[in-house]
């Protein structure tokens, strides 16, 4: 019965042996080695020459833990357990794992490290701007190089950085996450009625202008760790937080704005590039404004003119030059 | 400055200290305060004319990257917004003041730089159709640098 066995186990090990051998990404003696290892235990196990309990401790055989087979179990709910986050990672407790939220896709875990949060070099910049030309006070009197460190790198840009690389498999998936939660948050979009007109607050756009212009709707200002609000670099105003409840509250105080303000026929930008014609929403007392292409009633964008050319422009020719 | 415009600036504050604002309370009276802030703005930005171009010069060189050239062109307006501001201020330095002719028409195509940046999304996926790429928005620096050439 043994002799039997022994048969049994080698033909099996030979046939396994080529099977691991021609998947095997590894080198020369290594890849011979190590498919030999993988073939002896899976046919000794199939021939009954070892127990299965052997299985899952023999299995831990290559050398580097980014090179582990992680045996994926599941609990009572079907949550995956014993799953570290990163493979190779050793710091990570199982518990970084991402839980599922009930109907949604799993969030990534806030330990790990976002990848598109990065800095870029430093860049020489002509310091012809001269010492007292100089905001950041930076530069020697127009002869060191100037980085201006006051100016941070937005996220927008970042996102478009990060897509540079040869391939990214972060940013590939962050902007599949993007179209999915434009598409996912669709349902939020609503329509607004006023002057027999139309109009959609289309959520992807709420979300996108709350943070800059939320504030200017009502919205409370973000505050950073020095308990100062967050500003925003491009025009130093404070900025909102891009959460729920604020891109709600964006939308309802839009409504109520267009309600109480003035309608005029015009135009999003005219002579410029992609320019629109528009149904503005203007309020004299607060120089607030709100553009909504004309020809589909989207919201293009609310905010507050501060700039005499910006509002002379709007007065005069009924143009949004945002 | 021309004496209507220390006046309309007076009653500006004067309706803003009775809780009013001067564009819902008259709007060609605002109109025209507005005019004269534009010529203060033409001139000002026209005498840092050589920080714009280098600014531009910079950017179109490749020297600096689009991050870096709408931080520093908004700090750049944010610096200038300011000195009108101070000067709106102190009524007789004001009064004094006249902005050069030459200037005229010179913010408005700062302004068009700045519009240019704040509808400019670098992401195909996240753009819609009002809003610009980064090669739109090469373009149209170029074509305003050209404009503010004829300042020089």
């Amino acid at each position: 019965m043994k002799i039997l066995r022994y048969l049994i186990f080698f033909s099996i090990l030979s046939g396994i042996f080529f099977v691991i051998y021609r998947q095997s990404d590894k080198k020369g003696f290594r890849r011979w080695w190590i498919s030999l290892k993988m073939a002896v235990l899976i046919a000794a196990i199939l021939a009954g020459l070892v127990s299965e309990s052997a299985e899952a401790q023999e299995f831990n055989w290559f050398e580097n833990t980014d090179q582990q087979v992680i045996l994926v179990g599941r609990d009572s709910s079907g949550t995956p357990s014993n799953v570290p986050s990163k493979i190779g990672q050793q710091e990570q407790s199982p518990s970084n794992f991402p839980t599922p939220p009930s109907g949604g896709r799993p969030s990534r875990p806030a330990t790990v490290t976002n990848p598109y949060i990065y800095c870029t070099p430093p860049k020489v910049v002509d310091p012809g701007l001269g010492a007292g030309a100089n905001p950041a006070g930076a530069g020697g009197g127009g002869e060191a190089a100037e980085f201006d460190d006051q100016c941070p790198v937005p996220k927008k840009q970042q996102s478009q950085e990060s897509k540079t690389s040869n391939y990214d498999y972060h940013s590939n998936t962050q902007q599949n996450k993007d179209k999915k939660k434009k598409r996912r948050n669709s349902h939020l979009d609503r329509k607004v009625d006023i002057n027999k007109h139309t109009f959609e607050i289309e959520r992807a756009q709420v979300e996108k202008k709350t943070p800059r212009h939320g504030v200017d709707l009502g919205l409370n200002p973000d505050i950073g760790v020095d308990g100062k609000p967050i500003l925003d670099p491009k025009t130093q105003k404070p900025m909102a937080k891009g959460n729920k409840e604020n891109y709600e509250l964006f939308a309802d105080n839009l409504e109520k704005f267009m309600k109480n303000s003035e309608m005029r026929e015009g135009y999003f930008r005219k002579g410029r590039e992609n320019q629109q014609e528009a149904l503005n929403f203007y309020d004299a007392e607060t120089n607030r404004v709100a553009s909504f292409r004309k020809d589909n009633g989207k919201l293009i964008s609310f905010w507050k003119m501060d700039k005499p050319g910006q509002i002379d422009e709007f007065l005069n020719n009924n143009n949004n030059v945002i | 400055m021309e004496a209507n415009y220390l006046k309309l600036l007076k009653y500006e504050k004067e309706l803003k200290s009775k809780g009013k604002v001067l564009s819902k309370e008259n709007e060609q009276d605002y109109k025209k305060l507005i005019k004269y802030e534009v010529s203060l703005l033409d001139h000002f930005k026209w005498e840092q004319k050589d920080r714009y171009f280098l600014l531009i010069t910079n950017f179109l060189d490749k020297k600096i990257d689009t991050d870096q050239y709408i931080c520093q062109l908004f700090k750049l307006e944010y610096e200038i917004q300011n000195l009108v501001e101070e000067l709106k201020l102190d009524f007789e330095k004001l009064k004094e003041f006249k902005p050069n002719s030459v200037s005229k028409g010179f913010s408005k195509l700062i302004e068009e730089l700045c519009s240019d940046c704040r509808i400019f999304e670098p992401d195909p996926d996240l753009r819609d159709d009002f809003e610009i790429s980064e090669t739109q928005l090469i373009n149209g620096v170029r074509k305003i640098f050209l404009q503010i050439q004829e300042y020089s």
